[in-house]
């Protein structure tokens, strides 16, 4: 007999059992004690918070005769054989595995036999999200005649990658992520049942590094325990989970906020020496910024979130780093984040993120105002630059007395003058009618189908489109910004790659916006000069990019409190 | 007794992680294994030996002070990677595909006796295709039989989230510079060559291969005399890219090399701006980096490395070698 895992020894079998879910244990139970459940459900969210175990305990109370406030008894025939995996009127699919049109039509042929054991029949789709174009039509059409004693319960991480035509037909449960306090609490409780002893900051660990998935979080305290010879220590929960300890933390923060680089890096090296997991310290990072930045505007919350983590430095960093510092902060580690995920030299990413978070407010004050340090050579690019900028600036108006004139508008960098490179051109006439009628609704759209309509394109035409989004939409064009001038010099004048797009489009959203390009490099300044000249307030935020962070800390504060709760104040 | 052998070097797998060797003696005599681990960790930290040793431990016929022998015929076949009941699975090509894991699974599933213990190793798991991955999600959750899962991968961010938390996680610590560079020299190899080299590969025996690789050497000279152009604003820099530095990269893996050398040396000028003068790789260039980022600004070396950083991540999205470089040039050169 291999070991078995805590998480599925302790997979929830009744919906009080299940952590962190309140709203939707309440609702669904209120809907088995009334006799009033849909044909077909959503559950969306993140990996392990509890979609499957709460589809299952659902087909258990539903179908169970000795159900008692909507919980199943999980004693009777019905409730075994479902917690088996045996009963017929159960089927579980795996839809990352099964997801071809064939597999989905087997549904829908035999969908309309009665269930033969049990009262309803229920089909627990998972991971509905890997279904292909076919197999979701297919089970559109059951959907749109549901059977009698039928219940679909759709699970999906991504619920964007679902069909709108399905979404409307089903009751869709968000799942939210498992608070620390949660999991620590559930986790007490099985080590309490188990007789196994632990020290409190370890669990602390396990919590926090489990980043609100409970299923993480008993696979991570499994290992702890292993570790440990049945007993969970501090030590082994830092190991397993290569988090560094909160000390290591603040002194590192204090260092890069006091600019002390020399000192940060010999910290950083001493972590990197200790095997530390690089991606772990920087979730721990930002975790850290977002706590403090919590704790400057209200103490109070922090102290029940956090899990006793304030002491005396973690008060101290709080008054003495300012807001700005660790918006920034928390900017730079999602930058290097993302960077981060692609390479095998990850103690280089942390060197670099050491010299930017302890150099970053140098660098601010340089790019606003010229008369810090800088050489000669320097000073006169800016110099240049700022007079083509002007000189863009008047072609800019001009070009918007003369609305309907066709012009372009070359805005090369001063600095850059090599004639090898083609460079972008910018035909304003193009893109101020896209930002007139930019609304929110069609750039979110696009930012979510981008992905997946880069999948669709020919490897070279990616190769291209890779470094490129939409930034400003309106229901008939798109704005696109590439990072590089060439690809996106290279993409407007490829109408083979601007058909496929087109194509693409039309097969995603049923609409085929025409696409304009830009470098990210042009695209603040057009911004920003058509807000100027335009006075736009209207559409003004429609294009207005809202700061990550802040969204972090809202969401974050959200999880927890509610949305009543929860006023940020941005200065 | 024959001890097992990591790569051809002679570092054997008890020495290369001594720690993770006793927690997993521990957890095979206890019969304690859990269904799924992800091993994650460098080239060259011992990812397939731990693997492959633990596999041994649990078929090996000549079982002694609870180490598998090395030599029965359960543990050869299970070197050579011909054993029935531990299958193991590589990219083929760029990816490891979605039949690759059907078959996988269908393998287990014809012969999954009740009792008739299994090990499955996928290496370079991060390469799965999406679809393999998912695939591969419901078969880690309720495995037939009884089936030992390791997924090997060196960067584990780029592991499917649904798949990592099935998993238990056991990060391989990097091997301390210290230690590598001291059997590196023990080899006869130099110190500042054994300097560049830890931190191009971690894998001893990768890294004396480089060491006597004549296009290597004259990558690293060649990638030296680009990036100090490029530091002085020559726009020779620029031609180089074609007329030196491509001809030497033919292969992904040479380009990324490539990339790697160049980042090294964007990172040791910082490095030297910040007196962390021990710490840098290309140790016999330290005078001539020290004279030529005097005139540099911070601000300047930190653009310098974030475009290098960019580099390999451009690579990723199959743009030609050539651009990447050319393009990094001139935006880096002041003109
Ligand atoms: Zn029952
Ligand atoms: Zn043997």
């Amino acid at each position: 007999m291999s070991y078995q895992a805590l998480y599925r020894v302790w997979r929830p079998q009744k919906f009080s059992d299940l952590v962190g879910q309140d709203m939707i244990t309440r609702t669904l139970k209120n809907a088995i004690m009334t006799h009033q459940t849909s044909h077909a459900y959503i559950f969306n969210g993140p990996r392990g918070t509890g979609k499957t175990s709460a589809a299952k305990i659902f087909a258990k109370a539903v179908n169970c005769h000795f159900q008692e406030n909507g919980e199943p008894c999980n004693k009777c025939e019905t409730c075994v054989a479902i917690t088996n995996g045996q009963l017929n009127d159960v089927i579980e699919i795996d839809a990352a595995s099964n997801n071809g049109v064939e597999e989905i039509r087997d549904i829908r042929d035999k969908v309309k036999y009665a269930p033969t054991q049990a009262d309803f029949k229920i089909y627990i789709i998972d991971e509905v999200h890997m279904l292909s174009t076919g197999a979701f039509n297919a089970l559109l059409k059951t959907l749109e005649e549901p059977p009698e004693n039928v219940i679909f319960i759709l699970a999906t991480t991504e619920p964007h990658k679902i069909p709108a035509t399905i979404i409307s037909r089903t009751q869709k449960f968000d799942f939210k992520r498992i608070t620390p306090a949660d999991s620590y609490a559930r986790m007490v409780y099985i080590l309490t049942e188990k007789e196994i002893e632990y020290e409190e900051p370890a669990l602390k660990v396990v919590a926090k590094a489990a980043e609100g998935g409970m299923r993480d979080a008993l696979s991570i305290l499994d290992q702890v325990i292993s570790f440990g010879d049945n007993k969970v220590t501090l030590d082994n929960a830092l190991l397993v989970t290569g988090s560094v300890t909160q000390d290591k933390i603040q002194t590192y923060v204090t260092e890069v906020s006091q600019k002390e680089t020399t000192q940060a890096l010999e910290t950083i090296q001493e972590i990197i020496d200790e095997g530390k997991d690089s991606t772990r310290l920087i979730e721990d990072l930002i975790a850290y910024g977002r706590d403090l930045l919590l704790y400057q505007q209200a103490p109070a919350l922090i102290n029940q979130l956090e899990l006793g983590m304030v002491d005396d430095t973690f008060k101290t960093l709080s008054q003495t780093i300012s807001a700005e510092f660790l918006y920034q902060m928390i900017n730079i580690l999602n930058e290097v984040q993302q960077q981060m995920r692609f390479t095998t030299h990850p103690d280089v990413y942390l060197e670099v993120l050491t010299i930017r978070l302890s150099q970053f407010s140098t660098i601010e004050v340089v790019s606003d105002n010229s008369q810090s340090g800088l050489n000669q050579e320097a000073a006169k690019q800016i110099n240049d630059l700022t007079k083509t900028v002007e000189t863009l600036k008047k072609q800019l108006l001009n070009l918007n007395k003369h609305d309907n004139q066709h012009q372009t508008v070359s805005v090369a960098k001063p600095k850059k003058n090599v004639t090898t490179q083609k460079k972008a051109t910018l035909n304003l006439s193009q893109i101020y009618p896209i930002l007139d009628n930019a609304t929110k609704e069609s750039l979110v759209q696009l930012k979510q189908v981008w992905p997946e309509l880069l999948q669709q394109l020919s490897v070279t035409q990616r190769a291209i489109m890779q470094a490129s989004e939409p930034v400003a939409a309106s229901p008939d064009s798109v704005l696109v910004s590439f990072n590089y001038d060439f690809l996106a010099a290279k993409a407007s004048g490829d109408t083979e790659l601007l058909d496929a797009l087109g194509n693409g489009l039309d097969r995603l959203l049923h609409n085929t916006p025409k696409l304009v390009c830009i470098t990210a490099e042009q695209w603040p300044e057009v911004r920003k000069s058509y807000i100027e000249q335009n006075g736009h307030e209207g559409n003004e935020t429609t294009i207005e990019p809202v700061p990550e962070v802040v969204e972090q800390v809202v969401s974050k504060a959200e999880e927890i409190f509610g949305t009543e709760n929860i006023e940020i104040k941005q200065d | 007794m024959t001890e097992m052998v990591t790569e051809t070097s002679n570092i054997t797998i008890q020495e290369l992680q001594p720690a993770l060797i006793e927690h997993f003696k521990k957890l095979t005599t206890m019969n304690q294994l859990a269904h799924a681990y992800l091993f994650a960790g460098q080239e060259g930290v011992g990812k397939i030996e731990l693997s492959q040793w633990i596999a041994m431990r649990l078929f090996c016929t000549a079982d002694e002070d609870l180490k598998p022998c090395g030599v029965c015929a359960e543990c050869r076949r299970i070197l050579s990677g011909n054993h029935p009941d531990v299958v193991v699975v590589k990219p083929d090509g760029q990816s490891i595909k979605v039949d690759q894991i059907r078959f996988l699974k269908s393998e287990f599933s014809k012969s999954g006796v009740e009792g008739n213990q299994k090990v499955f190793i996928i290496e370079k798991a991060e390469s799965m295709t999406a679809s393999a991955a998912n695939s591969l999600l419901k078969f880690l959750e309720e495995p037939v039989g009884t089936v030992t899962a390791f997924l090997l991968t060196e960067n584990k961010n780029q592991i499917l989230p649904t798949i990592q938390s099935r998993c238990q996680l056991v990060n391989f610590a990097a091997l301390s510079q210290d230690k590598l560079i001291q059997s590196l020299l023990n080899k006869g190899v130099l110190k500042d060559q054994a300097n560049l080299l830890v931190h191009v590969t971690e894998s001893i025996s990768r890294a004396e291969e480089l060491s006597q690789d004549e296009n290597f050497i004259e990558m690293t000279k060649q990638v030296w005399n680009w990036f100090n152009k490029l530091l002085k604003n020559d726009t020779e820099s620029f031609i180089l890219v074609q007329t030196k530095l491509v001809p030497l990269v033919k292969e992904k893996n040479q380009q990324l090399l490539m990339a790697d050398l160049i980042i090294l040396l964007a990172r040791d000028c910082l490095l030297v701006r910040y007196n962390r003068k021990e710490q840098i790789s290309f140790s016999d260039r330290l005078a001539e980096i020290d004279k030529v980022i005097q005139l540099i600004s911070d601000e300047k070396l930190v653009e310098i490395l974030d475009n290098c950083l960019q580099i390999k991540n451009l690579l990723q999205t199959n743009i030609a070698f050539q651009s990447v470089l050319e393009s990094t040039t001139l935006k880096l050169i002041d003109l």
